[in-house]
């Protein structure tokens, strides 16, 4: 049967394969080729070309604008035909989206009429520089501070555009970036604000919700969700390997929630005791493997047996009960014993 | 669906308001409708060698819907409103006894008045942050920030609590009395009154650069402390290639560190970047201090680990992670990944995923094989594929492996409007067989202007 299953998977990847053979992807424009590779100059070569040689610039957007099909054939006269109109690269959307003015950067001191210090990339190839200036560069020249404490990214950006567009630069959201996401949001929650609504938040971290969000989202096959495939199989198993990972984001009260649905809470009386024999020991002497378990991972125990004064190990382990001190070694808490919770066990001890 | 109409209401109405300013405005109205109709079939555990025991038949109707404006206009002061809110509802239309016949609840509903650095915030909203974590509350925040990177939030409300599998009867503590609770006498109605949170968060921001923030929190269940807790953040930009990211709580009953994490990335170029991590964590510190459990453990749990991606072609990724678990008194464990993605370049079209994974822990564990696979098929027309297999260590109710299988159909009817068909099959040790489908409606419509 598990051989039956992997040829199946191996089957649809070559289905897939096949399938996207079929695509064809857009001819990309060799800038190395004519600015850096080509011989020019002299009385046998082309002319040198610059950037301004093709483009000029717009009057206040992000791009210069594209070469007619007319100066592509001042030097390609005889293989025209071959030649198609330059179109935009569709992943360059967001350099799209900056309102930015080539002009007035043009005719900055620090700038010279040079593009290269931005647009390295596209002369020494993408390997060497980024063909688009990262954010970082925007802020190594201006005093956007100010605009960025207070979050506004508009003042550069269209909302319209950053609200659907992935950041590629400055926080891009590349790498492991779902597993760090957290600790950056908590230093700069307003900037995510800029594109990021609370509803999305809630979407994945709000754990009250009606519908899980994998089975909201079935189709977002490229997403990193937790809860995916037979989870719900294997859920204990992923719990032992950190259990403080459901804790992060799950009370016990969502556990016990299932928990005693499904017969095995400590909550019910008829329910089926899933731990082996000799868990807790009769009498002194007696085996007893649950002290263990439960310092090692007492987030499993909380999962069926926090019923806060009615919690089953109180009984045993109160002050003066034969069940023995529960707290370990090293062991401290600043509460003094009449905190409520304490006085479960040491309400006769004072 | 009844949503998805009256969504639309709204959004028109804001369209012909706005239309009649004489001035261009800067605004976003964003509404969003999902309705989704799932059937399926479930058999609760246990019974013997994970055998189906009473079988019954779920029909939930779910309804998410989600309204936002930004840049609202007051009095002298435009652009300076934001408005959100987010609910969603349930409706179980099966013979299922498990759920409420009617369920709900709102996700967010706040109002946020801001001018320059300063907001003001009411309402139910979240509030993330190293101490918080991810606190929900229906209260009050503010704070400000300066041109100079410093900023400050406080925050105070009562805590929401979650609602999810609240049935008849079910309480917090435990279940009612018809469930057969062992001491039922013990348990006394919950003051909503005593769940309540505040916190606060100082932080400094360099653009580019680094940021650190401090915070700290209280939450209080019946009025008793549940969490009190510091946290650090903080982060580098060390480089455009190399950023560091490092954060901490602190408890402060117990004076220990719950939880320490630090990611270091380096991403020398567009094709290649790895990724190094720690974590330290102290479980028993995420229980509520009014949970008997949290006394009785200091175990900790420390993992490190690496990632890395490579792209040797523009339409090809490859992707691996090793992690190295360690636990308090006993034997190590740990955690291993490949991945391999193919998505041509410049069309979206399709979509190649295949991933092997191997997860160990000082007990048992389990290796698990996904395939899956994007593919438009017409313009309007897109249908994934996916593939789970997972071998296990240890048999589970008698079963060595496990298999699902699960793909979607989605049809872009409108630029507004998607209609999503899902199923999947399933064999798992918890059931020889299990079938589920699903109907999802989406509507989301956006207007919005910039000066």
């Amino acid at each position: 049967m598990n051989r039956l299953l992997v040829w199946f998977a191996a089957s649809v990847l070559l289905l897939a394969a096949a399938l996207s053979c079929t695509e064809k992807a857009p001819v990309k424009f060799p800038h190395q080729v004519h600015l850096a590779d080509q011989h020019c100059g002299g009385n046998s070569g082309p002319p040198c070309l610059s950037c301004a040689s093709c483009h000029r610039s717009s009057a206040d957007g992000p791009a210069l604008s594209l070469p007619r099909m007319e100066v592509c054939g001042s030097c390609h006269q005889n293989d025209a035909a071959k030649l198609s109109a330059p179109t935009q690269n569709r992943e360059s959307t967001f350099s799209r989206s900056v309102r930015f003015s080539h002009p007035q950067h043009l005719a900055m001191p620090e700038v010279r009429g040079q593009c290269v210090p931005c647009h390295a990339g596209v002369a020494l190839g993408e390997e060497k520089a980024p063909p688009f200036p990262p954010m970082q560069k925007c802020f190594s020249c201006h005093e956007h501070q100010a605009e960025w404490q207070r979050s506004e990214c508009t003042p550069c950006h269209a909302r319209k555009d950053i609200e659907h567009v992935m950041p590629e630069t400055f926080l891009r959201h590349d790498g492991d970036f779902s597993r760090r996401h957290g600790g950056l949001a908590r230093s700069q929650i307003e900037t995510c604000r800029q594109c990021h609504s609370e509803s999305q938040c809630n979407d994945c971290h709000n754990v009250t919700e009606g519908l899980e969000v994998e089975r909201r989202n079935p189709e977002a096959i490229q997403r990193n969700f937790v809860h995916t495939g037979n989870f719900e199989v294997r859920h204990a198993l992923e719990a032992k390997t950190d259990s403080a990972k459901c804790l992060r984001c799950h009370t016990t009260d969502s556990c016990e929630g299932c928990h005693l649905e499904r017969g095995v809470s400590a909550n019910r009386l008829d329910a089926a005791n899933p731990h082996p024999a000799a868990w807790v020991g009769s009498f002194p002497g007696d085996p007893n493997f649950h002290g263990r378990a439960a310092r090692r991972d007492i987030a499993a125990c909380a999962a069926c047996h926090d019923q806060g004064p009615a919690t089953n190990c109180i009984p045993c382990h109160r002050v003066g009960a034969y069940g023995g001190n529960p707290h370990p070694s090293g062991w401290r808490s600043a509460r003094s014993e009449n905190a409520t919770m304490c006085r479960y066990c040491h309400e006769g001890s004072r | 669906m009844v949503l998805l109409t009256l969504t639309q209401l709204p959004a028109r109405a804001w369209a012909e308001s706005s239309s009649k300013a004489t001035l261009p405005d800067r605004y976003a109205l964003d509404v969003r409708s999902d309705t989704y109709l799932e059937l399926y079939r479930r058999a609760l555990l246990p019974g013997p060698g994970g055998a189906l025991v009473t079988t019954e038949t779920h029909a939930p109707l779910h309804e998410y819907a989600s309204f936002a404006a930004r840049g609202l206009d007051l009095p002298g002061a435009p652009d300076s409103v934001d408005v959100e809110l987010s609910a969603w509802g349930r409706a179980e239309l099966g013979n299922s006894q498990e759920f409420q016949p009617v369920d709900g609840d709102l996700r967010v509903a706040n109002v946020r008045y801001r001018k320059r650095g300063l907001f003001v915030e009411v309402g139910r909203q979240t509030r993330v942050g190293g101490a918080a974590r991810f606190a929900r509350l229906d209260g009050v925040s503010a704070g400000n920030t300066w041109d100079n990177g410093f900023a400050v939030q406080a925050y105070a409300g009562f805590s929401v609590r979650q609602l999810a599998f609240q049935r008849p009867g079910y309480r917090l503590l435990g279940a009612a009395p018809e469930a057969l609770l062992r001491n039922p006498e013990l348990l006394e109605p919950a003051d909503p009154k005593g769940n309540w949170l505040l916190g606060a968060q100082l932080s400094y921001e360099k653009p580019a650069s680094w940021g650190v923030a401090a915070t700290v929190h209280e939450q209080r269940e019946g009025g008793e402390l549940a969490r009190r807790n510091v946290g650090l953040d903080t982060h580098f930009e060390l480089s455009s290639k190399l950023s560091l990211l490092a954060a901490t709580v602190v408890d402060l009953d117990s004076a220990s560190v719950a939880d320490a994490r630090a990611f270091l990335d380096y991403a020398p170029s567009q094709r290649f970047d790895v990724g190094a991590e720690y974590l330290h964590t102290e479980p028993s510190l995420f229980l509520s201090r009014q949970s008997v459990l949290s006394v009785f453990s200091t175990d900790n749990f420390d993992e490190a680990g690496a990632s890395a991606r490579y792209r040797p072609l523009r339409s090809v990724e490859f992707g691996a992670g090793a992690y190295f678990d360690a636990y308090s008194h006993e034997d190590p464990g740990g955690r291993l990944e490949a991945r391999a993605r193919f998505k041509p370049v410049g069309t979206d079209r399709t979509l190649v995923m295949l991933t092997l994974s191997r997860v160990r822990n000082s007990e048992t564990g389990y290796q698990a094989l996904r395939a899956a696979l994007r593919q438009r098929l017409l313009d309007p027309l897109v249908a994934t594929a996916e593939t789970y297999l997972y071998f296990y260590d240890h048999p589970i109710h008698g079963y060595e492996s496990s298999s699902v299988y699960a793909g979607t159909l989605e049809w872009q009817v409108l630029s507004e409007l998607r209609c999503l068909w899902g199923a999947s099959v399933a064999r798992t040790p918890n059931a020889g067989l299990d079938t589920q489908t699903m109907l999802r409606i989406s509507y989301e419509r956006g207007r919005r202007s910039t000066r």
